[in-house]
């Protein structure tokens, strides 16, 4: 009977092992698939995601195009898919026209094919996936006009650039990028930094608060730069007021691949077949 | 006799040999190629309608002239279209380079398909260069300047635009190695 009795509680002790084991592997199971879900792709195959995408903006355009090219020279797939499209001054009132009026400041817009154009006319002509605008800093320094404040201002471009682009080409998807951050050596006129900051904080906010019902995106590339003060860290800029180095376009760089990452993860973006990576 | 014919016969053979010799060194340039076609180059230069085959690659010759070329960020065929107007069917060879996009620092070389591509690249380059003023004009005082004084220069086929503190020495190298 004894040894019935130490049969019987070996035989106990081994299935309760087993159960344990399936538990534990279950939940292996379990939480492989919950990290699935979540899975980080890599760069290379989040890059995809600006393949047809063309890239309009001012001098932080140019600058972070530069800072692309350069990479390529190591990694010719990296951000290949955008096409820059950049001039200096370039600002959200150019992105609103579908002709440059005469008079107005030429060679601050865009340039195809060696001539000054409207991005309308680039949109039209290139039917890209995706349209990103970045115009930086120039529509925050324009206070009030004609009993209009830059905020509603920059917001009224933005609405008439987001029509002129879907008139152009409606399966384009439109992102602005949010106005970029300024360090404390930063000072426009009477403007000093933090009157420029509060007045970019407050567009990105006025963009964000409508970019559900204009169906468009803010990629916030500025909140990603900014230090606990809410401004940009000097060790980011090139010049020391706005323009970025090579560590700020690195991180203006990441957002983007956050960008297409949260796409993925959203469901609005999957790569192509062959693109499709195990992630890392 | 029989003796002076052999000697003759000799130093006929050794003239000959000498002679074969001395047109073997014309073709054997340390380099492997034609010395013969190097040194007529120049002069036939002047009316050439396209680059010769052993042209130097134009990446080599900036290389050669800008110490900082291998640190500028490098620009396509595309690039060229876009911002300058230019088609790669006119350019034979080209090197497109900028620094950070607004620091005033571009090399644009490019050796010209032909004669007639070339008078057409001179212009566009030439528009090219005055719409980077106006961009850097009130906008970046330094890269203003730099572009203020550069210059398209152009000899023969090859066309030369930089714009950076030793533009006039780099221009200068470029266009003495063509």
């Amino acid at each position: 009977m004894k040894k019935w009795s130490v049969l019987m509680l070996v035989l106990c002790l081994m299935a309760g092992w087993f159960c344990g084991a399936g538990a534990a592997e279950g939940e292996d199971i379990a939480g492989a698939q919950a990290e699935e879900a979540v899975v980080r792709l890599p760069d290379g195959v989040l890059m995809t995601f600006y393949e047809g995408t063309v890239f309009a903006g001012d001098s932080m355009v140019a600058m972070f195009r530069n800072y692309v090219k350069a990479k390529q020279k190591d990694d010719p797939g990296y951000f290949s898919g955008i096409d820059f499209r950049a001039a200096n001054s370039y600002k959200f009132r150019f992105a609103a026209y579908k002709t440059i009026p005469s008079g107005e400041m030429k060679y601050a817009h865009i340039t195809d094919g060696g001539q000054k154009v409207t991005l309308y006319a680039v949109v039209k002509k290139k039917q890209p996936a995706r349209v990103f605008i970045l115009a930086g800093l120039n529509d925050a320094l324009t206070t009030d006009y004609k009993n209009e404040n830059g905020i509603e201002r920059a917001l009224r471009y933005v609405r008439g650039a987001t029509e002129l682009i879907r008139e152009a080409s409606p399966e384009t998807g439109i992102y602005f990028v949010s106005q970029m951050p300024v360090t404390k050596n930063f000072a426009q006129g009477s403007h000093n930094y933090r009157y420029v900051q509060d007045r970019n904080d407050q567009i990105n906010e006025a963009i964000l608060a409508e970019s559900r019902e204009l169906g468009i995106t803010l990629v916030d590339v500025a909140a990603a730069l900014k230090n606990e003060e809410g401004i940009l860290p000097s060790g980011l800029s090139s010049d020391g007021k706005c323009h970025l180095n090579d560590e700020g376009n690195a991180v203006f760089a990441q957002v983007l691949l956050d960008l297409a990452q949260a796409e993925y993860e959203a469901g609005t973006w999957t790569p192509a077949a062959g693109n499709a990576g195990d992630g890392e | 006799m029989k003796k002076i014919f052999a000697a003759l016969l000799l130093g006929a053979l050794l003239l000959a040999l000498t002679a074969c010799d001395n047109k073997t060194a014309g073709t054997d340039a340390p380099d492997g190629k034609d010395q013969t076609a190097v040194t007529e180059a120049p002069a036939a230069d002047q009316d050439k309608e396209e680059p010769s085959a052993g042209a130097i690659p134009v990446a080599d010759l900036v290389k050669a002239a800008a110490a900082d070329a291998g640190n500028l960020a490098p620009f396509s065929a595309e690039d060229l279209a876009d911002m300058a107007g230019i088609d790669a069917a006119d350019c034979a060879d080209f090197v497109f380079l900028q620094g950070n996009g607004m620091d005033g620092r571009e090399i644009l070389v490019i050796r010209a398909a032909n004669r007639e591509a070339a008078d057409r690249l001179a212009a566009q380059m030439e528009s090219y260069l005055e719409r980077r003023k106006e961009e850097m004009e009130n906008y970046a005082p330094k890269a203003f300047q730099l572009y203020s004084v550069a210059k398209v220069e152009r000899k023969n086929l090859l066309l030369v635009l930089i714009s950076g503190e030793n533009a006039g020495t780099e221009t200068e190298t470029i266009l003495a190695g063509e």
